[in-house]
């Protein structure tokens, strides 16, 4: 999997086809990918690519924005860590803000994942769900929720786009 | 006889259209003391994700607060169709009536 980062407020779509042709530069020596894609979107489902083997997931907060793409099916949520009131989010127990945005992330990519979305974020959570964390640009928390790979991370220039 | 009825059916028309600016000043202050953002330029059209800037958990806070305020339940699916402030409006009055 790979994971792009970039610090810019951006279009969805460009973001998206501008870190799909960098999966496909980096994928090179491993499969041969269409130069181009279309992002298709279906109402109530997760957007996707007209590329088979393809999936990605796509999640902004406050300048920042992280696109997750995989030969599996992959969500991803990014959060600014800030001071949240949160007593009322009485479906997370959480000892300090931190924490609160760990077991927030984690919620979040997982409902991404499935694919059922932010309305489904009191759900539980399988035990067996796989997640990877990260905190990046001093601040900000992510979680990654995929089944287990290697994972490398990039940071790109908003002025590629 | 005609005339009157117009009449009541323009003051339910204006009621209707207060109760509207109600919900929507209760919304911006609501979105301003809770996140900060200045809320001068929204209006019902307003697209909550794009031109306020929210993010997933802003958007679940609000609509938590929404549901306190307004002693109402919002589901999921209808979580789901959430675009713009005007959806929030709508979904306020649909609940309350």
């Amino acid at each position: 999997m790979i994971l792009f980062f970039i610090r810019a407020d951006v279009d969805s779509d460009s973001f998206i086809k501008y870190c799909y042709a960098n999966y496909r530069n980096v994928m090179a020596d491993v499969e041969d990918l269409p130069p181009s894609v279309c992002v298709l979107r279906e109402q109530g489902k997760k957007p996707r690519l007209d590329v088979e083997g393809v999936h990605f997931n796509l999640s902004h907060s406050y300048g920042v924005s992280v696109l997750a793409m995989s030969h599996t099916e992959v969500g991803v949520d990014i959060e600014k860590v800030r001071p949240v009131r949160r007593e009322k989010f009485t479906f997370i127990e959480a000892k300090d803000d931190k924490e609160f945005f760990e077991k927030w992330t984690e919620r979040e990519s997982y409902v991404k994942f499935t694919g059922e979305g932010i309305a489904k974020i009191k759900r539980e959570i399988p035990s067996d769900a796989h997640f990877e964390h990260f905190d990046v640009f001093d601040g900000y928390h992510v979680a990654v929720c995929a089944e287990e790979q290697n994972l490398i991370a990039y940071e790109l220039d908003p002025s590629g786009m | 006889m005609t005339l009157k009825s117009k009449k009541i059916s323009n003051l339910n028309a204006q009621i209707a259209q207060k109760e509207f600016i109600v919900i929507l000043q209760k919304l911006k202050q609501m979105v301003q003391d809770q996140l900060d953002i200045n809320v001068d330029k929204v209006t019902p059209e307003t697209n909550i994700k794009q031109d306020l800037g929210l993010d997933s958990l802003d958007i679940v806070e609000i609509l938590m607060s929404v549901e306190e305020e307004w002693g109402i339940v919002i589901d999921d699916s209808e979580t789901a169709s959430i675009e713009t402030v005007g959806d929030v409006i709508a979904l306020i009055e649909k609940k309350t009536k």
